[in-house]
């Protein structure tokens, strides 16, 4: 992560330097298009959203005021496009939109920047799943499908879906497990009031 | 998930425990999301579609030389000038007594000017060799193994034959296999020997100097195997360093890895010499993806990045830390 001379980046890309544009492209890529997933949960939308605040980044370069730093610049832009677009989608409850409305400004963001060993360890958790329910459960996570249109493409009943995804949570929770800190840090966030106003 | 999340809370006694579990659920659901869209998302895919957008309405971005055609063909002849100089030599080896001597081929890669090299096997396997690497094999293979000698990494694509296992040796270690496709790197100075093993199997042994009996490990594809020479400790695991092949692609990646690290995938694939003027640079942890870019572009970036200063003499870069 940039933060530290995060200002004199920004000073270069007003004085329309290609190569530091480039670098906090490289940079905040994919930390900015899994914030914009965790709101969205469909990754062309998240990405394309990504790919709006960078051009807009250089489109205004020179008009851009920047008080806090260019990271929270970012996410912040990523946020505010992204309850743009939940709300011309007309998503205005369900679980995305819970998510919005609880996301309260951040000061950290280090969550999205995953290092790889996080990675690989999530993608061998999912690979470990029985093979019907690594599918399902794929489909409701990757694609964002609600269980309804899974349990219609699998030909399967929404009961079943159901049972297979809690089944798969399960699981994966308990996979992850040395993963508590960060899990930790979750429920110590917003996720708790999260949690509490899905079950109010 | 959505659905359960959003399902309607028919029931006012939800106990504790269950509050529990559900945020135990939706950290794991969110942890997993973000590793999937984290993973998912492609940077370079998007870099070019933003370069695309931004040159139509303003020509404020530079097109970069080495995206250009004329780039391109220039980096084609130099590598069939890198090609060129490579060197083959031909030996004379009796295999045995009864048999007729037959001929032993040298290719050999040299690291000033840097060259790689492709070259086929007499059985059509296929050897990328990268810089400052010899291999040695027979005109024709005999019947038995398929035996090759490697100093120095390259990447082999090998012709499936049951019959005759594909066999490299090296100082220390030989690698042998029926038909797949795997890098091999075992330079002569150097304190390990790695094996990235992309389709087939693989058996790597460690060659112990003056003992009959050697360590070995059978490598599936996907998996990393290594020897440390020292230690005479041999393993493997299921993880593929992502740079292994950059020599070939020339695509490095890096996940906050330490600036050491990073400086030494880059020693092996552009061929030069880094060095850090104080050791603890080394530690700073870095993040990039480059695709195919020039050396001096990635060395001006990286400086840039963590405020160091990168001077350049021929092959030599010398990192240090930016004056104030």
């Amino acid at each position: 992560m940039l933060t530290g001379n995060d200002t004199q980046i920004f000073d270069a890309i007003r004085k329309d330097d290609n190569g530091a544009y480039e670098m906090v492209f490289r940079e905040y890529y994919r930390p900015l298009t899994a914030y914009a997933f965790r709101f969205l949960g469909d990754l062309p939308a998240s990405e394309s959203i990504v790919q709006d605040v960078f051009l807009r980044l250089w489109q205004k370069r020179k008009e851009i005021m920047i008080t806090s730093s260019l990271q929270n610049y970012l996410f912040r832009s990523v946020k505010n496009l992204s309850i743009n677009y939940i709300e011309h989608e007309k998503i205005k409850s369900g679980y995305q939109a819970m998510v919005i409305r609880n996301e309260s400004d951040r000061s950290e963001y280090s969550e999205f920047f995953l290092e790889f060993g996080l990675k690989q360890k999530i993608e061998s958790a999912i690979a470990a799943l029985p093979e019907k329910r690594q599918e399902i459960f794929r489909l409701a996570r990757e694609e964002g499908l609600k269980y309804r249109e899974i349990a219609d493409r699998l030909k399967i009943s929404v009961k079943t879906v159901e049972t297979q995804m809690t089944l798969s949570m399960k699981q994966l929770r308990e996979s992850l497990k040395e993963f508590k800190n960060l899990v930790m840090f979750f429920m110590l966030t917003n996720q708790g009031k999260l949690a509490n106003k899905c079950l109010k | 998930m959505t659905a359960f999340l959003n399902k309607e809370p028919e029931n006012s006694e939800i106990s504790n425990l269950e509050i529990i579990e559900m945020e135990g659920f939706i950290s794991t659901w969110e942890t997993i999301g973000t590793g999937y869209s984290h993973s998912a998302a492609n940077p370079d895919q998007a870099w070019a579609n933003l370069q695309k957008k931004l040159s139509k309405p303003d020509l404020n971005l530079k097109t970069r030389i080495f995206r250009s055609p004329i780039f391109r063909a220039a980096a084609m002849i130099v590598l069939v000038a890198g090609i060129g100089l490579v060197t083959y030599k031909s030996v004379q080896t009796p295999q045995s007594k009864l048999d007729l001597p037959i001929k032993q081929v040298i290719a050999e890669t040299v690291i000033h000017p840097a060259s790689f090299s492709v070259t086929t096997l007499p059985d059509g396997s296929v050897v990328k060799l990268n810089a400052g690497t010899k291999i040695e094999y027979p005109e024709v293979f005999g019947s038995g193994k398929r035996i090759v000698k490697l100093a120095g990494e390259a990447f082999f694509n090998v012709q499936r034959d049951t019959l005759h296992p594909f066999v490299i040796e090296t100082e220390h270690a030989s690698v042998e296999v029926l038909g797949t496709s795997f890098n091999v790197s075992a330079y002569p100075n150097a304190k390990i020997v790695e094996v990235h093993v992309e389709t087939g199997k693989v058996k790597l042994t460690q060659l112990l100097k003056g003992k009959f009996e050697t360590n070995s490990a059978l490598l599936p594809a996907g998996e990393r195997g290594w020897i440390k020479i020292e230690e005479g400790e041999i393993g493997h695991m299921p993880i593929i360093s992502k740079n292994y092949s950059s020599w070939i692609t020339r695509k490095v990646s890096f996940q906050r890895t330490p600036l050491v690290e990073a400086f030494s995938i880059l020693e092996n694939t552009y061929h030069v010499r880094i060095v850090m003027e104080s050791p603890e640079i080394g530690q700073i942890p870095y993040t990039a993806n480059f695709a195919d870019l020039e050396l001096d572009y990635i060395i001006k970036v990286i400086a840039r990045t963590h405020q160091l200063k990168a001077t350049r003499n021929g092959e030599e870069i010398v990192f240090a830390r930016l004056k104030k």
